[in-house]
C-alpha cells in the first residue's frame, strides 16, 4: 500500500503543476496563480507530520517538477526551500501545538516566505560567488507577493476546514 | 550519532547530484521535461483559455456593447484618416523615389505556441528553442505587433520568455506625445504591470500616448509598439515623473506569439 502511495502523489504532482503552470494563468488574480504544489506539500507536513519519509520524498519530487518552471539559473532551488520547508513547519509546529486556525495563519505565512525567498536568496549567494549578481529587489514585487499569499491562503484555510469537518466526522464515527 | 552521519551523508548526496546536473544535465532535463509535457501543456493552455472566456462573457456582455459603440466611432474617425493618408502615401512614394530611399528592412518572425506560465507572471514558456534557430536575446511579440517579451533562456526545443512585465525587466522606451518623442526607460512591475520612468517633469505627456521600443540599448528592434501610457505620478520632489503603462500584448487572445528572427 506504501508503495502506491508514492507513485499514486506523484502521479497527482504531475497534474497539478501543468494546471499550475498551463491551465491556471488564465484564470489568475492580476497575473498571480495559486502555488498547488506547494499548498499539497505543505498541507501534508502541516496536517500529517508523523508521515516523515513519505513527506521528504513527496517534497523532492514537487521541488524537481517545480524547477522546470523556474528561471533562476541554478537547478534544485526549489526542492532546497521544499526540504527546510519541512523542517521549518516540524519545528514551528511542536513550538504552537495543536490545529487552529492561528497557527496555521503563522506556519503557513513562514513556510511562504520561505518557499518564495529562500531560492531567490540562495542564488544571490551563489552568483555573488560567481561574480554575476542577480539582485532580490529585481525579482520581487511586494504587491504581487501579498496577491500570492492571499491566494494561496485562501485554498490553505478552505482545506483546513474541509479536513477538520472530514476528520472530525470520521472520528465520531469511530 | 548515527542518525547525524546518515543525515550528512544524505545532505552531501544531494548536494553532489545538484551540482553534477547544474554543471551537466540542467538545460537537457529541463527540455526533455518539456518534450514529454508539450502536448497536455499545449492542450491545457487552450482549455484555460476557453474556460476563462466563456466564465468571463456574461459579465463582459455590458463593456462589450460599448466598447463595440466605441470602435464603430473609431472606424468612421479611421476612414477619414485613410483619406488623408492616401494623399500622404502619394507624396511619400514620391520623396522615396527622389531621395533613393531603401525599402525598409522586413523582420523575419517565427511562430511560437506558448505552453506556459509562471505563478507570477514573469516568464511563458515557449515551443521552439535553439534548434529552430531561436537564441537569447530575441524579442517575442504578439500576432498583432505588439511587444511580449524577450528569449532570456534557451534549451534545444523550447525557451523561457522573460515578459516585459516581470519584476526584472527593463528597458529603453519611446513615448510618443504631442511634444513628440520622449525618451524613458520601462520597467516591469510584476504582475500585469509595466512602468514607465525618467522622464523630465516639464515634459507633458498625456493617458492615451503610444509607447515604442528604441535601439539604444539593443534589447529590442527599433519601433515595436508596446503599449499606452494610462496614469501618470509626478512627486514635487522628483525631477522626473513616472507613470504606468498599458502593455497591449496583455489584450492578445491568441495563444500563439511571433518570435524576431532578425533583430
Amino acid at each position: 500500500m506504501t508503495g502506491w502511495k508514492y507513485i499514486v502523489w506523484f502521479l497527482l504532482l504531475y497534474p497539478l503543476v501543468i494546471i499550475q503552470a498551463s491551465f491556471l494563468p488564465h484564470l489568475s488574480v492580476r497575473g498571480v496563480t495559486p502555488d498547488l504544489i506547494f499548498i499539497v506539500i505543505f498541507l501534508w507536513i502541516f496536517l500529517f507530520p508523523k508521515e516523515k519519509k513519505f513527506i521528504y520524498i513527496l517534497s523532492i519530487a514537487g521541488g524537481l517538477l517545480l524547477e522546470n518552471y523556474s528561471i533562476l539559473p541554478f537547478f534544485g532551488l526549489s526542492v532546497v526551500a521544499l526540504l527546510l520547508i519541512i523542517l521549518l513547519v516540524k519545528k514551528l509546529g511542536s513550538v504552537m501545538q495543536g490545529f487552529s486556525i492561528f497557527s496555521l495563519l503563522i506556519i503557513f505565512s513562514a513556510a511562504f516566505l520561505c518557499f518564495k525567498f529562500i531560492p531567490a536568496v540562495s542564488a544571490f549567494i551563489i552568483t555573488l560567488a560567481q561574480k554575476r549578481v542577480i539582485f532580490l529587489p529585481l525579482t520581487f514585487s511586494w504587491k504581487y507577493l501579498a496577491i500570492s499569499w492571499g491566494t494561496d491562503l485562501i485554498i490553505v484555510v478552505g482545506y483546513f476546514y474541509f479536513y477538520e469537518l472530514f476528520y472530525k466526522k470520521k472520528s465520531q464515527r469511530n | 550519532m548515527k542518525k547525524i552521519l546518515k543525515f550528512a551523508i544524505t545532505i552531501l548526496l544531494i548536494t553532489g547530484l545538484f551540482v553534477f546536473i547544474n554543471r551537466f544535465a540542467g538545460n537537457f532535463l529541463k527540455n526533455s521535461f518539456y518534450k514529454i509535457s508539450a502536448p497536455i501543456q499545449k492542450a491545457a493552455w487552450k482549455t484555460g483559455d476557453w474556460v476563462s472566456d466563456a466564465m468571463v462573457l456574461p459579465f463582459r456582455l455590458g463593456v462589450l456593447r460599448l466598447e463595440y459603440q466605441e470602435i464603430a466611432k473609431q472606424n468612421l474617425l479611421l476612414k477619414e484618416e485613410i483619406i488623408g493618408l492616401k494623399y500622404l502615401n502619394e507624396e511619400n512614394a514620391a520623396l522615396r523615389a527622389a531621395l533613393k530611399f531603401s525599402v525598409e528592412q522586413k523582420l523575419q518572425l517565427a511562430l511560437v505556441n506558448v505552453l506556459s506560465q509562471d505563478s507570477q507572471s514573469s516568464f511563458l514558456i515557449i515551443d521552439k528553442g535553439r534548434k529552430d534557430g531561436l537564441s537569447d536575446g530575441l524579442a517575442v511579440v504578439t500576432a498583432e505587433g505588439a511587444l511580449a517579451g524577450r528569449i532570456e533562456n534557451t534549451f534545444d526545443d523550447f525557451s523561457q520568455t522573460l515578459l516585459i512585465t516581470a519584476k526584472s525587466s527593463s528597458f529603453d522606451i519611446e513615448i510618443q506625445s504631442e511634444e513628440g518623442s520622449i525618451l524613458a526607460v520601462a520597467k516591469g512591475g510584476g504582475g500585469y504591470d509595466l512602468f514607465f520612468e525618467l522622464v523630465p517633469q516639464d515634459v507633458v505627456i498625456k493617458n492615451g500616448d503610444l509607447v515604442k521600443t528604441t535601439s539604444l540599448s539593443g534589447k529590442f528592434p527599433k519601433n515595436i509598439i508596446i503599449g499606452e501610457v494610462a496614469g501618470l505620478q509626478k512627486a514635487d520632489a522628483s525631477s522626473f515623473q513616472r507613470g504606468q503603462v498599458i502593455p497591449y500584448f496583455l489584450e492578445s487572445a491568441s495563444n500563439e506569439l511571433f518570435v524576431i528572427t532578425n533583430p
